[in-house]
């Protein structure tokens, strides 16, 4: 599904969009290379970060100025993105393009750094939605296991955890590629 | 401490350098080459991960802060698909916006008309029933369909368009429906052909009204839709045997079609030559291109 259109028919103030455009001048692209990774969908990630805007626009009151906005807006951008793989209850299985090898098949000596790339990326979308989120969260987004868990709205320690089998289903899948 | 235990603490950590280890994680990796080993590949994993390439967020920010200028009351409130974004004119907007403050920024949003709204919606569904029509595989069009369907069907129902406008949104719908789990190339040019056939009256309507900028604007959808749409889907049904005499007719008739539409897309440019002329003669040109491997005859 698309950024899904706001349920609330409340009209932005002034000093909401004055805000989100501010916002959005700076974290624009970074909210979109996380929906980028976690949808592996152009398209619906551009739709994500609309609405994860859109959202921060409504909800600007509940940011404390002072605390880290990207991860407030990081934590949108996940809700909005797990909102909608619960309405659509879709099963991941976008196919990668052809010539990604398969994780098992035995990596030449030179891994052009490409295939490395298409490995990854394939055994990202593997993983379980919140465990890739919070690999996703934890190493590019490098937001602390607190954030990540009030981000995924559980506690640091389960943020932990996932983030332990996001690390070793990865090593598993990528075996001998790293 | 066992490995076991080590390494459970290394996927769990939260920083890989060295001098953020525990000690007693520090000191049975000396002796540990396993763990070591371990250690070292996860600080890969987390290298290559970091630099995974992210393709740019191209217009979308643009279209996004444009999304926001036109919203004008909650019964009309919804967003712009970032594909539909013109650079130019959106990344113009976004700076102006940016530069008058939100104030006059919010005087400007609440000016912005219906019409422009209705402008976008068509714009929106147009692009997503030639998306459909360019993806190659059913799946790719299921996906693309339901990424996009609900928001454009929100849009659809709630901004108020003129009739003629309205019936060309209806039919992109419904065409975008269609589209969705049909790829009969020759039932999609004939849809395509209804398009074009619909927004040639529009133009024309437009010219004669003397509406410089609704013409242009309808022309490059014109545009669009001729070379995105009917002439793709045109020569995708004459590489497929038309066996069938039904089907034979049918793609003379489109072909007939085809060429009526040039020929009246000619003489609104004979009439009115200042109304649009740089979309509607690119669009004569590309229409008149050879190389585009539109032939008369089908193949048998």
């Amino acid at each position: 599904m698309p950024a899904h259109l706001p349920s609330s028919d409340l009209t932005l103030t002034e000093d909401a969009r004055a805000k989100v455009a501010l916002w959005a001048g700076d974290h624009w692209d970074g909210v979109f290379a996380l929906l980028y990774r976690l949808t592996r969908n152009r398209h619906e990630a551009e739709d994500l970060t609309q609405e994860t805007f859109l959202r921060a626009a409504r909800q600007n009151d509940s940011f404390q100025p002072g605390t880290n906005l990207r991860a407030w807006l990081m934590r949108i951008a996940v809700n909005a993105h797990l909102d909608q793989r619960r309405r659509q209850h879709v099963a991941r299985s976008e196919p990668l393009p052809d010539d990604v090898p398969a994780t098992g098949a035995a990596p030449c000596e030179r891994l052009a750094g490409a295939e490395l790339a298409a490995a990854l990326e394939r055994a990202m979308g593997q993983l379980p939605e919140l465990a890739r989120a919070v690999f996703l969260l934890r190493t590019r987004e490098e937001l602390s296991f607190r954030e990540i868990g009030e981000a995924i709205q559980t506690t640091e320690e389960t943020a932990r955890w996932h983030m332990l089998q996001a690390r070793r289903r990865l090593l598993q899948e990528l075996g001998e590629w790293i | 401490m066992d490995c076991a235990h080590i390494q459970e603490q290394l996927l769990c950590s939260d920083d890989l350098a060295d001098a953020a280890l525990p000690a007693d994680v520090a000191d049975h990796l000396q002796t540990c080459a396993a763990c070591a080993g371990v250690l070292s590949r996860l600080r890969r994993l987390e290298l290559e991960a970091r630099e995974l390439p992210t393709p740019d967020a191209g217009n979308s920010r643009d279209a996004f802060l444009e999304s926001l200028a036109i919203e004008q009351s909650p019964a009309r409130r919804w967003v712009i698909h970032p594909r539909l974004a013109r650079p130019r004119a959106f990344a113009a907007a976004a700076l102006i916006l940016l530069a008058i403050g939100a104030a006059a920024w919010y005087l400007a949003a609440g000016g912005a008309s219906r019409a422009q709204a209705a402008d976008v919606t068509v714009d929106r569904l147009l692009e997503w029933n030639l998306d459909l029509a360019e993806a190659d595989t059913p799946e790719q069009r299921a996906r693309i369909y339901s990424s996009s369907a609900p928001a454009l069907q929100v849009a659809l129902n709630r901004n108020w368009m003129p009739a003629d406008q309205k019936q060309l949104a209806d039919k992109l719908m419904a065409n975008g429906a269609w589209l969705s789990s049909n790829t009969d190339p020759l039932d999609g040019a004939e849809r395509f052909d209804e398009v074009a056939d619909l927004m040639l009256k529009q133009l024309q309507a437009a010219t004669t009204a003397k509406q410089t900028k609704a013409a242009a604007r309808i022309a490059r959808q014109y545009q669009h839709v001729v070379n995105r749409g009917l002439g793709p889907q045109l020569k995708r049904a004459q590489s497929v045997p038309l066996d069938k005499p039904e089907r034979k007719r049918r793609y003379e008739r489109l072909m007939s079609r085809h060429a009526e539409l040039e020929r009246r897309m000619q003489q609104l440019l004979d009439r009115s030559p200042n109304a649009t002329p740089k979309e509607m003669r690119k669009q004569l040109k590309a229409d008149s291109n050879p190389e585009r491997g539109l032939e008369t005859e089908p193949s048998l």
